[in-house]
């Protein structure tokens, strides 16, 4: 897989502390969604809040991944070889592509408004497979997380038009802002400034996130 | 002329229409109450029972629905699934 980020020093770090925070704030919203589903018991519910559990575990893999090869790299690589670290290191980003891609799939898959089971499976076969055999595993990715993100935005932006729901447009605007953000990883392997940028939008969009959530419990 | 009502607001007012009889109260007044066809009312009384938030008693030769401890965890937190499944765009169609 010939493709990596480039990351500023100074940067080293912040990201582990901010994919740390992702991971909560999705976790956080994966939990509320199965508690209000544990009384309402709709489907929407429960597929969401599994979205957002295979997004939190793939910001935990991502976190802990980048915090090992720093690590790793202060150590000066003494205990590991470098087949073990690249092994290592290969399958952590598989485990995160492939958790965030479930996650993103399944949001696009309850904005589909269908019920069949089928639909899904051929989605996630889909999706996963498109990454399994492409020859640029990670550029593969970030354009099916744009894809889906436009997807994902695209249903809110008709939500927010359709019944002029004003609640749908801070959704709206976080999604949006993750999908900005996965364009924006497309160029960090080019451009520094990208990874920073892509980060710095991805924390605007879950604070929004985590903003819709503490308006919701206080009602 | 008064918004659709969706899924989730039918429900509440169903079972704010058993809670208000003292928790017991027969099929026809839901009918009356609630505003729908007998068909979808009789879809959403099944959906509920099997949701566990209503069950079913027998009185003579007719029934009578009661609202459980489910039915009424439904009723208090309402406010706060209504704005979590609007805020993500969530409802069921």
């Amino acid at each position: 897989m010939n493709y990596s980020y480039l990351i500023p020093n100074w940067f080293f770090g912040f990201d582990i502390a901010m994919e740390i925070l992702f991971a909560v704030i999705t976790f956080i919203t994966a939990v509320m969604a199965f508690k209000i589903n544990s009384v309402t018991k709709e489907r929407k519910i429960k597929l969401f809040g599994i979205a957002f559990l295979l997004i939190s575990l793939s910001y935990i893999v991502l976190g802990g991944l980048n915090f090992w090869f720093v690590n790793l790299v202060s150590s000066g690589f003494r205990q590991v070889t470098i087949d073990n670290v690249q092994l290592i290191g290969v399958v952590s980003l598989y485990l995160y592509m492939v958790l965030f891609a479930s996650g993103l799939i399944t949001l696009a898959y309850i904005n589909c408004d269908v019920k069949k089971g089928k639909i899904y499976y051929l989605l996630f076969g889909l999706g996963l497979l498109v990454i399994a055999a492409s020859l640029h595993k990670l550029i593969t990715f970030r354009i099916l997380s744009v894809f889906l993100l436009s997807f994902i935005s695209y249903h809110y932006f008709e939500e927010y038009l359709k019944n002029k729901n004003k609640k749908a447009f801070w959704s709206l605007i976080a999604f949006s802002l993750l999908f900005l953000s996965c364009v924006d990883f497309i160029f960090s392997p080019f451009y520094y400034q990208a990874y920073v940028i892509g980060h710095l939008l991805e924390l605007v969009a879950y604070i929004l996130i985590f903003g819709i959530l503490i308006k919701s419990v206080k009602k | 002329m008064s918004k659709k009502r969706n899924r989730l607001e039918i429900i509440r007012d169903i079972l704010e229409v058993i809670r208000n009889k003292s928790g017991k109260v027969k099929p026809t007044h839901i009918l009356y109450k609630s505003n729908l066809s007998h068909q979808m009312m009789e879809q959403y009384l099944l959906e509920l029972k099997e949701k566990e938030m209503i069950y079913e008693s027998k009185l003579g030769n007719g029934k009578t629905y009661n609202i459980t401890e489910k039915g009424i965890d439904y009723l208090s937190k309402y406010k706060m699934i209504a704005e979590f499944t609007q805020s993500f765009g969530l409802e069921e169609n």
